[in-house]
């Protein structure tokens, strides 16, 4: 072992680039360029920032200017990480019926597990319903939705028939949580492999599915049979989150390269009247949140409103710090919680701040403790916000007024 | 030791004087240590691809900064970094042994391959930056986004697998 460097360096340097490796590069520039200049003022505001952009400040200049998206009268906070509260390996949490529910995985790799149901104040557990299957995201949350009177848990449950199953044994599965009952009172099979993320309508339980390494799908539950009434193919075999606005479903994608995943977020808008995709919006985010009726995506730039009715980015990027990837956007009455990199102290720990759709700024911003690791996911409950912690921990942030 | 490290690599094209300069001086050697991080050339690519497009964008400033290649290679770890945290287990273990595994083309008589392979891609990009690229913990784990306790950590199981895989090839 003594050598490793020079066996490293003997292995690296036996990778031959392509031939055409700087051809390839200008070329994937070249086609970038032009993705800029059809629609996305995100990535136009970086090439004007790179001094490239007469044109692309022109059609910036031509977007409507951020349109005020909350209540005028902001209530200022204090954020103060308030307690820190161990638990096992945990993946997703959200606020429904008076407690704090998070997924907790047995361990860190077979999916079963159980949802825990927390006091929002104290961070008690006042019941633990075990789970068959929990959403299985690493970073950034997402999984769990609460509505329609139920906790549902998007997962997996063991293929009838593994010689038919696309991938490892397991087709996409809807779990529903009775919050009187606490426990999974319905499994809700959906075909495919697993389940990527689940939202709630009135009319209607979504889910978007993984199928194979090839395609994804967006799968409708009636709320009252519990039975699927449409599926909807997706255009990229890669899903994230799901979200709600406007009267419309949106599904999170990105690109696949062969067994890459590209980094450009995209967003599939889904008419509920039709079960149809009536728009896509390409808007380069690492994630989306929804805030006063309007969909806002974190991007690299800072936050960018996207108009539910036209797909358009609206105005230009507010400066959010240097976003963090990862945890999930978090709305309180007010803004949006969002994770950065610490900005003043090159500690590796973490920041999180409030954005306000109101004015384009921050502000209020707590940084976690150093006994964390990373925040992987968020959930405002009350005058709290939890964060779930790569490292088997939630810390409770209590947002005081200022 | 030979100090073939990112840093000394970097200073060595200060002040390039054009971005293609720039490009012919790092890119190969990017790829093949993106290639031992991903074991999958198509990524390799794509994120040095990333990488350098960054880069180009702001050469301005990139060009005159103290250690530009130190700066690709911070870029790229963040790009995987950010790749990493987007992945599902399921995409992970597409991920790892895909069809085009650069490692299983090398040489399969070599038992770094075999080792590395075995590796977690955290555990390998620690590796690759403490021991390939001479980073100390805190650069490492600023490029992948964990502590320094945290890189130590990856590297010191990392490296404790290879002995055995190294040591069972041996054998």
């Amino acid at each position: 072992m003594t050598d490793l460097r020079n066996s490293l360096e003997r292995m690296r340097d036996g990778f031959a680039p392509p031939d055409d490796a700087y051809e390839r590069l200008v070329t994937r520039r070249a086609r970038r360029r032009r993705g800029q200049r059809l629609g996305t003022a995100v990535v136009a505001l970086a090439v004007a920032a790179a001094g490239i952009g007469v044109a692309a400040r022109a059609f910036l200049g031509a977007q409507e200017a951020p349109r005020p998206t909350s209540s005028p009268t902001v209530e200022p906070v204090s954020p103060r990480v308030a307690e820190i509260v161990e638990t096992g390996w945990s993946s997703a949490v959200v606020h429904g019926f008076g407690s704090v529910w998070v997924a907790e995985q047995a361990d860190d790799g077979d999916g079963e597990g159980a949802l825990l149901r927390m006091d929002p104040a104290t961070g008690e557990i006042v019941a633990r319903v075990p789970a068959e299957s929990l959403p299985g995201w690493e970073w950034g949350g997402g999984g769990l939705a609460v509505g329609n009177g139920s906790v549902w848990i998007a997962g997996s449950i063991p293929s009838p028939d593994e010689a038919t199953s696309e991938t490892a044994g397991s087709d996409a599965a809807l779990f529903r949580v009775d919050p009187v009952a606490n426990q999974v009172v319905e499994t809700i099979p959906l075909g495919g492999d697993f389940a990527a993320d689940v939202a709630v309508t009135a009319d209607g339980i979504w889910a978007n599915i993984f199928r194979g390494q090839q395609e994804a799908e967006l799968v409708r539950v009636d709320p009252t049979t519990l039975q699927v009434v449409a599926r909807i193919p997706l255009a990229s075999s890669y899903v994230r989150d799901l979200l709600t606005a406007g009267g419309y479903v949106w599904v999170q994608e990105n690109p696949v390269h062969g067994s890459t995943v590209g980094s450009d977020s995209s967003l599939e808008k889904i008419d509920p009247a039709t079960n149809e995709v009536v728009a896509t919006v390409d808007a380069e985010a690492a994630k989306f949140g929804v805030f006063g009726g309007d969909i806002w995506a974190l991007t690299g730039k800072g936050f960018v409103r996207i108009d539910v009715g036209s797909e358009e980015p609206v105005g230009d990027p507010s400066p959010a710090g240097d976003p963090r990837f990862g945890a999930n956007l978090a709305a309180d009455s007010d803004g949006l919680w969002f994770t950065t990199d610490n900005p003043t102290q090159e500690d590796g720990l973490a920041t999180i701040s409030r954005f306000l759709p109101s004015t384009g700024e921050v502000d209020a911003s707590v940084t976690l403790p150093p006994e964390t690791q990373t925040p992987i996911a968020m959930a405002v409950a009350g005058d709290s916000l939890w964060v779930v912690d790569y490292d088997r921990k939630l810390v409770r942030i209590a947002l005081e007024p200022a | 030791v030979k100090q073939a490290s990112l840093k000394a690599e970097g200073r060595a094209t200060t002040e390039p004087e054009s971005f293609v300069a720039f490009f012919e001086a790092h890119h190969a050697r990017l790829y093949g240590t993106l290639c031992l991080v991903t074991t999958d050339r198509a990524e390799a690519e794509d994120v040095m691809q990333e990488a350098f497009l960054k880069l180009w964008e702001r050469w301005d400033r990139v060009r005159a900064h103290p250690d530009p290649g130190g700066y690709l290679y911070l870029t790229a770890f963040n790009l995987f970094r950010s790749r990493l945290r987007r992945t599902t287990r399921a995409a992970r273990r597409a991920l790892t042994g895909s069809p085009t595994d650069p490692l299983a083309e090398v040489d399969a008589r070599e038992s770094l391959a075999a080792g590395l392979r075995a590796l977690t891609p955290r555990q390998r990009a620690a590796i690759v930056l403490l021991d390939l690229l001479d980073f100390s913990s805190e650069e490492a784990g600023r490029a992948l986004g964990v502590r320094p306790v945290t890189v130590r950590v990856l590297a010191s199981q990392g490296r404790a697998t290879l002995r055995d895989t190294i040591g069972r090839d041996d054998d």
